[in-house]
């Protein structure tokens, strides 16, 4: 694997606890999760940044985003069961396609 | 009419959030790493602060999606008239089917009740 990818996916994690952090908040209603959120949040980027050494801020960008968007998939099945009909599966696909497509 | 202003209200949040969300990750390109972490840091903090209360208002799910697209299409914005990136046309389509394939995925969840 490229190195520059194992960083994206590392960020891209870092940036799915920041949101489920930022929904545990509820609002900014329990200040330490969202301080924690915008912490993750802050350090995802911080990692993002150091693979704009080997590649352009919009690929870097949009593969951070569609395996943002994975990530997110994954954890709500696992977490909270939600699950995706015939057109959400092949969503998914498209979206791995796409990872692939931009990091060829 | 009250809780449709709060609705419109947490939109403007939302929209906030992805702008401040925006600009922060265009200071990461910035020749002055240690400012540009700072002028990141600063503003991911307030986006994220921002999208805290769109929440409130707005489903999770809903505002992610938006908040995943509108990045991306205005990141590719700035990449191309700021920084003047180019890509490969593998590379274009990649970017079209993350969001054709991203909206595909919010069309597809299965919303129980």
């Amino acid at each position: 694997m490229k190195f520059y990818l194992l960083i994206i996916i590392i960020s891209a994690i870092l940036d799915i606890i920041a949101n489920l952090l930022l929904k545990k908040s509820e609002g900014f209603k329990f200040k330490i999760w969202g301080i924690s959120a915008i912490v993750c949040a802050i350090l995802a980027f911080f990692l993002l940044s150091f693979s704009l050494k080997y590649i352009p801020l919009s690929i870097a960008y949009s593969t951070w985003g569609a395996i943002g968007i994975l990530g997110t998939c994954l954890g709500g099945w696992i977490l909270y069961k939600e699950k995706l009909n015939k057109i959400g599966l092949i969503g998914v696909v498209v979206v791995i396609i796409a990872v692939i497509l931009l990091n060829s | 009419m009250k809780l449709k202003k709060e609705v419109l209200t947490a939109w403007f949040f939302l929209i906030g959030a992805i702008v401040f969300e925006v600009i922060g990750t265009s200071f990461l390109k910035m020749e002055n790493k240690i400012f540009g972490y700072v002028f990141m840091s600063l503003f991911i903090a307030f986006s994220y602060f921002l999208m805290g209360l769109a929440v409130r208002k707005i489903q999770v799910g809903i505002a992610y999606a938006v908040w995943e697209l509108l990045g991306m299409v205005l990141i590719l914005l700035v990449s191309f008239l700021l920084f003047n990136e180019s890509l490969t046309n593998y590379q274009i389509l990649g970017i079209l089917l993350s969001i054709i394939g991203i909206i595909m995925i919010n069309l597809g969840e299965v919303k129980e009740k």
